[in-house]
């Protein structure tokens, strides 16, 4: 099945100079981006790593402060970091973390149903999504929105690859009795 | 479709259209908060740079490793025939101290020349034995030598000097005359210069040492004997320990022909009937 994705934005892809093809490992980007400049890189990818943050977070105003605290962080190290977009997407997922935990702990989340996105099927799926453990939750968004690999997403979120196995299986078993 | 590929499904699509609804409000570059100026062109030399640095560790840590293995591995050495080392680092003028004194057995050992082959060794360490005893007194490090006056001299077991064995540092044993024996480096000793080195096969590290260069010598580096190896029996008798060792070597005469047994680092048993 052709990922909705692939028609959109595509996110950690080589864009510009006319191309666009997948590296979910970063490496063909880092390349890529060797010789641009913060700007560059701050308006190609603020977009994509906005829409991740906001998939993750389940809060388009969360991710855009999340999405603007990376690339601060990208900026101060910006000299040292060989791979910004792999940068970004750790620190963007590990700022996610500190934000859903911090709605928890604030209940938002058991006060309100997650944002509507139009079709009852989708609303119902992010709701249900939107009430899964932080990692479950970034497990199925590296893998089924940014289309991550096991290891890269193991590396993201600092734990072994069998963890992430686990997460996601258990996700899916969440999801798949919740919307039987 | 089953309930995984279903929920797969929707959970794709959930993100993509989660991921359109995506309001991107128009931020500054740079971002809020940025109180330096952006130096663009910072990027890529501090990428070579760090590159560089990288290969310089990694270099350093193979470096390092590989001395560390060869520093603390006995093993056994290539036998070939020659003089030793032709780069000199040092000349004889850096040779001030007089290189001779008493060993911490109690025996006197003799004096390197300065300016002869074994002084204009690049880094070695002086395995001093008594030339009536053939027996190994102690070393001297060859920075002590150059740079002291009077030498710190060791004392010496076998594990001590093979675990100073390793390119770069070679072995001489100072004998009735030193300008004869050509200093060695581990891939390239002369067991007829080092004489016979034998770690026997019990606590006690003991050495026996063939005249350089005499038939004895010859007769067990053509047998195949080397470094490391451990002789079990000598002349019919079993060996337990190299004083034993040093002792039946004593007794042999020139021209006199003798079994020798001995088991390599493998386990390996050779045989051997050699000429002294």
């Amino acid at each position: 099945m052709k990922s909705p994705q692939s028609e959109m934005e595509p996110f950690g892809a080589v864009v510009g100079h006319g191309g666009v093809s997948q590296d979910p490992s970063g490496e063909l980007l880092a390349e890529h981006l060797g010789g641009l400049s913060f700007e560059t890189v701050f308006s190609e990818y603020r977009a994509p790593m906005v829409r991740l943050a906001h998939v993750i977070t389940g809060s388009n105003e969360a991710a855009e402060d999340v999405v603007q605290e990376a690339f601060m962080r990208l900026h101060r190290r910006w000299a040292d970091v060989e791979n910004p977009p792999g940068f970004l997407r750790t620190v963007v997922t590990n700022l996610c973390r500190t934000q859903v935990k911090r709605s928890r702990s604030e209940r938002r989340h058991t006060q309100r149903t997650a944002e509507s996105i139009g079709e009852p099927e989708l609303d119902e799926t992010w709701d249900r999504v939107c009430r899964l453990p932080f990692r479950q939750r970034a497990v199925l968004a590296l893998r089924y929105y940014a289309d991550l690999p096991e290891a890269e997403i193991a590396r993201i979120l600092k734990c072994r690859i069998g963890t992430v196995k686990s997460a996601h299986h258990r996700a899916l078993a969440t999801l798949r009795q919740d919307l039987a | 479709m089953n309930d995984n590929e279903r929920v797969e499904e929707r959970l794709r699509r959930t993100f993509a259209q989660v991921g359109a609804s995506t309001t991107i409000t128009s931020r500054s570059i740079p971002p809020i908060g940025l109180d330096e100026p952006i130096n663009q062109h910072s990027r890529l030399p501090t990428r070579r740079a760090k590159t560089v640095v990288a290969s310089l560790v990694s270099l350093a840590v193979v470096v390092g490793a590989v001395a560390w293995i060869t520093h603390s591995t006995p093993r056994r050495l290539n036998v070939i025939e020659g003089p030793g080392p032709s780069t000199t680092t040092r000349t004889a003028s850096n040779l001030s101290c007089p290189l001779s004194g008493t060993a911490p057995n109690g025996e006197t050992y003799g004096t390197i020349p300065p300016g002869g082959p074994v002084a204009k060794a690049p880094d070695f360490i002086a395995v001093l034995a008594n030339p009536a005893t053939r027996r190994i007194g102690g070393y001297i490090n060859r920075t002590d030598m150059s740079h002291q006056s009077h030498p710190t001299v060791y004392g010496c077991d076998l594990t001590t000097i093979i675990g100073h064995l390793y390119p770069g540092k070679g072995v001489v044993p100072v004998g009735v005359n030193p300008e004869t024996v050509p200093t060695v480096v581990p891939e390239e000793v002369n067991i007829n210069a080092l004489g016979l080195t034998v770690e026997s096969n019990v606590a006690h590290v003991d050495f026996v040492f063939a005249e350089p260069g005499s038939p004895l010598a010859t007769s067990l580096h053509r047998a195949g004997l080397g470094l490391g190896d451990t002789i079990t029996r000598f002349d019919g008798s079993p060996v337990s320990s190299g004083t034993q060792l040093n002792t039946a070597a004593a007794r042999l005469q020139p021209g006199h022909q003798v079994q020798i047994s001995w088991t390599d680092k493998a386990g390996h048993e050779y045989t051997a009937t050699i000429q002294t």
